[in-house]
């Protein structure tokens, strides 16, 4: 088997464990295809991209959507972590003399444009002194609920960022606390696909990726 | 931030570039000059390649955040000296938090102010000591193997053990499986944990 075919095969194999795990329906047809598996395909990726949607919907119905904590065969001694999609940054619990603790905050991440469509899955910290202190995902509707947190009384930050959208930070202050915050995302020009690459290997080519990896003399013997 | 020079991005690197499902994004640019780089293309003009920004970088990469946080992967930094752009790094882990595990492959040839900034954004560290005869190491490298040992010493200080791992390569032409035994003991006393010995071959 070709180590192309071993990846597709190990990335499938995640797929399922985290379709399984989320009750998910996932059922792939066999691949049939007889040339150098890449490692990765069209219809891979779709596969990828239909099960984020599925994951979607369940946080759109208030359910929480695990995604953490699969193992891989190929990579010995992985340990997975211990993260949820709906809780990606775990708070950093601090004992603090002069602190404040924020009642919960809800928010909408939403398009800067006319049509003020919902971002899903972006992620949303807060951040005080350049150092991060809770966050959690938005949901498929763009909502999302911070639990209360507990911070020094001052300017803090929320920060929201996703792919295919710049990152927005927003300066807010204890003093002025906030129930409800929405936030508009400006799409980033670089698109996600087609990107013209000169003189370096396609990042989406596996044949090119591989190449990089060959080109070297590099044998590792254990 | 400006956009800087990346070589190469490679998806779905498995059991290479540490835990999980990895993305190997490498930088342009390196302080040293190894007899058998394996990418040549760093030590060129960076003319004619890409640049990107880190919220760039993570737009393109973010397509297998589903892969990253189940399996605990992320992205790995290589190159290059992936160190020589820590600012880069610094704000890319802003986009990323904790959700995707940054490891970075570095020969430590930078000033100290960068690894000690490394410790605070990457998850893991694959150090490329490669020699600890300075003779043996600037013949194959021209560089001065002081800079590297003195790092590695100070990133030890800073993580620990566990966020560490150190490759001793036998090198053709150049070291010794004896030379290798002695660097595995020097790093032995250092309090190193995970050491990967292997030999370079040539095709």
């Amino acid at each position: 088997m070709s180590h192309g075919k071993d990846i597709c095969n190990e990335l499938k194999r995640v797929r399922r464990s985290i379709a399984r795990e989320n009750g998910i329906p996932f059922e792939t047809e066999e691949c049939t295809y007889q040339g150098e598996c890449r490692g990765t395909c069209p219809r891979c990726e779709a596969e990828l991209r239909q099960l984020e949607a599925a994951l979607a919907g369940r946080l759109s119905m208030g359910k929480v959507a695990t995604v953490a904590g699969l193992m891989l065969s190929l990579a010995a001694g992985a340990q997975a972590q211990e993260v949820k999609a709906t809780t990606p940054q775990q708070p950093i619990a601090k004992e603090m003399t002069d602190s404040v603790t924020l009642k919960r905050l809800h928010g909408s991440v939403l398009t800067d444009d006319k049509t003020k469509e919902p971002i899903p899955f972006a992620n949303v910290t807060i951040h005080q002194d350049g150092k991060l202190v809770t966050g959690t995902l938005t949901d498929f509707d763009g909502m999302f609920t911070l639990k209360p947190f507990t911070i020094r009384p001052g300017k803090y930050q929320i920060r929201v960022s996703c792919v295919g959208y710049s990152t927005v930070t927003l300066d807010m202050y204890t003093s002025k606390p906030q129930k409800t915050v929405t936030i508009s995302m400006k799409t980033n020009a670089l698109p996600l696909q087609g990107v013209v690459v000169t003189g370096m290997p396609d990042p989406y080519d596996p044949d090119a990726t591989q190449n990089m990896e060959i080109q070297g003399v590099r044998v590792i013997v254990k | 931030m400006e956009g800087v020079p990346l070589i190469g991005i490679s998806r779905h690197r498995i059991g290479v570039d540490g835990q999980g499902v990895t993305t190997l994004a490498a930088f342009h640019g390196c302080g040293l000059h190894c007899r058998y780089c394996l990418n040549h293309r760093c030590l060129e003009s960076a003319e004619g390649l890409p640049l990107y920004t880190p919220q760039q970088l993570y737009n393109l990469v973010g397509v297998d955040n589903l892969y990253f946080i189940a399996t605990g992967g992320g992205v790995c930094f290589g190159g290059g000296e992936p160190l020589l752009q820590i600012a880069f790094i610094e704000e890319f882990k802003t986009l990323c938090g904790k959700s995707w595990r940054l490891t970075a492959e570095s020969s430590l040839q930078v000033p100290q102010q960068a690894v000690t900034a490394a410790t605070r954004v990457v998850d893991y560290f694959i150090v490329d000591i490669k020699e600890s005869n300075p003779d043996i190491y600037h013949a194959y490298t021209g560089g001065d193997s002081q800079r590297a040992w003195d790092n590695l010493e100070h990133l030890l200080a800073l993580t620990g053990p566990e966020r560490v791992m150190v490759r001793v390569p036998l090198i053709p032409e150049y070291n010794s499986e004896d030379d290798c035994t002695k660097t595995v003991a020097r790093l032995h006393e250092m309090g190193v944990k995970q050491i990967d010995r292997f030999t370079y071959r040539k095709l």
